[in-house]
């Protein structure tokens, strides 16, 4: 039996926590060395909850509501709130809906947040790759439920932003805009897809928020980000934005050349939690993926949210129980050595 | 360089043409643009697929971006679909379900609808043409 998860060694400690150790008796001992602030961070904590769905057409919204509550997200806490979904839309090909986030996971968690008193929920949306975005949300079948749904779709390529400081700090930019819209909502929540990505490994809760950046500031394929880097821009999206819930539709995910060539797989699960690099995390273990060998998260490891195993505390099912490899291309430097040993 | 992008297949995107060895698949937004501006350029020959991906494309699209940029790339080539105006009326009662265009994609559909009609008479549009000639009288 090899090294389970995260390297972890018999005594308990990780590669992770050896570091750590090394790095701050380094600068205790020398005080001159140089360490990675990520080596010198305490040990964050967080909750996920992994739930098997097997199909789209079972109760989503029941789901979902059942892995909020075991979140700690109850009527108290979400009752007169503006919630905005955003899912994750990217282009469409008629024989690739595996591409984008399932309308049903969409109106499951629509019906969530408003079981739970939610005051108004609202999709928004600013796709990568297609200028038109209207053509993306009637193509991937997400306006027909959405209209009769009588939810409201906001195309945020287009939309006037606002600026904060970079929070992060990771990339060049000193300030990232954002859709004007994200200043009259009260929780931002990336329904994400599970996929394999050719440029950083893997596309969950966390890269999905490459799609509030508009388009008309951005560029398309958000070139911006692109040349600032792509590991360092979703790090900034991310701490300056600080989404509030992530769901993750893992139904049926994607494998191999994703986040758009990529072939199905069957997975039958929602990933969900309220730290978004633990959801993620979670998410590469149940495909086989080694969170630390995902750039971003590993950056982002009790900084933004802990990646560690020990630090996530797992309910619903174990990962165990619903874990499937991805099929990982050898030929895309991304996706290489990141399997789970 | 518009011509590079071109993918092997025909018709364009954002700009990739391969990644990884994969074909990367094309927009009927992205190749009306590229054709529009490559009319009178390039001989027929070099978009030929392009243009017959557009073709087969231009009678399915119901959003103002895509088929305005698709009729305009198309008149480009005197290619414009017999049915223009009535896929241009379709896209604007679509307002109905996904809210009023943004001036910007509407100007864009009327001018793909414009460059579609060889008689330069879109009856959609001749309600408020006739309004604004009896206001300027």
């Amino acid at each position: 039996m090899g090294l389970p998860p995260d390297h972890r060694n018999t005594n308990g400690l990780t590669r992770r926590d050896l570091l750590r150790a090394a790095a701050a008796g380094l600068v205790i001992g020398t005080g001159l060395v140089f360490v990675p602030k990520r080596y010198l961070r305490l040990p964050q904590q967080a909750q996920t909850f992994v739930a098997k769905v097997n199909d789209y057409q079972l109760d989503i919204a029941g789901t979902l509501l059942r892995g909020m509550m075991e979140l700690g997200v109850n009527r108290e806490e979400v009752q007169g709130k503006r919630i905005l979904l955003k899912p994750n839309l990217v282009e469409t090909a008629s024989e690739s809906p595996h591409i984008n986030t399932h309308p049903l996971v969409l109106r499951g968690a629509i019906e969530a947040f408003l079981r739970l008193g939610a005051a108004t929920v609202m999709v928004a949306e600013g796709p990568g790759h297609r200028r038109d975005t209207l053509a993306v949300y009637e193509e991937s079948g997400l306006a027909d439920v959405l209209t009769e749904d009588r939810i409201k779709f906001h195309d945020i390529n287009y939309i006037t932003g606002f600026e904060l400081p970079n929070a992060g700090r990771q990339s060049t930019m000193k300030t990232l805009t954002f859709p004007a819209l994200f200043q009259e909502v009260d929780w931002i929540v990336s329904v994400a897809k599970m996929k394999t990505h050719h440029w950083t490994g893997a596309t969950l809760s966390m890269k999905n928020l490459f799609g509030v950046m508009p388009g008309r500031y951005y560029g398309w394929p958000k070139n911006v980000l692109h040349k600032v880097g792509i590991q360092n821009s979703i790090l900034d999206i991310n701490a300056t934005l600080k989404p509030h819930f992530a769901i993750v539709d893992g139904i049926i995910g994607m494998e191999g050349d994703g986040p758009i060539m990529g072939q199905p797989k069957q997975v039958g699960v929602l990933v969900m939690g309220r730290n978004l690099p633990a959801v993620d995390a979670t998410c590469c273990r149940i495909m086989g993926i080694d969170p630390y060998k995902v750039s971003y998260l590993e950056r982002a490891d009790n900084w933004l949210g802990p990646i560690s195993d020990r630090s996530i505390e797992q309910r619903g099912e174990t990962i165990a129980s619903v874990q499937t490899n991805f099929e990982l291309i050898d030929t895309i430097p991304a996706q290489q050595g990141i399997r789970l040993t | 360089m518009v011509l590079d992008r071109q993918l092997p297949h025909g018709g364009w995107n954002y700009g990739n043409t391969l990644v990884f060895g994969k074909e990367l698949h094309p927009m009927p937004e992205s190749t009306g643009a590229g054709l529009a501006g490559l009319a009178g350029l390039v001989g027929r020959d070099v978009v030929l697929p392009s243009l017959s991906y557009l073709q087969d494309k231009v009678t399915r699209l119901r959003t103002p971006i895509s088929l305005g940029w698709s009729l305009l790339g198309l008149a480009a080539w005197d290619l414009s679909p017999p049915n223009a105006e009535a896929l241009a009326e379709r896209c604007l009662a679509n307002q109905g379900r996904y809210g009023e265009y943004e001036t910007s994609a509407l100007s864009l559909l009327i001018l793909g609808a414009l460059a579609a009609d060889k008689n330069n008479h879109v009856p959609f549009l001749s309600i408020s043409a006739h309004h604004d000639r009896m206001s300027s009288e």
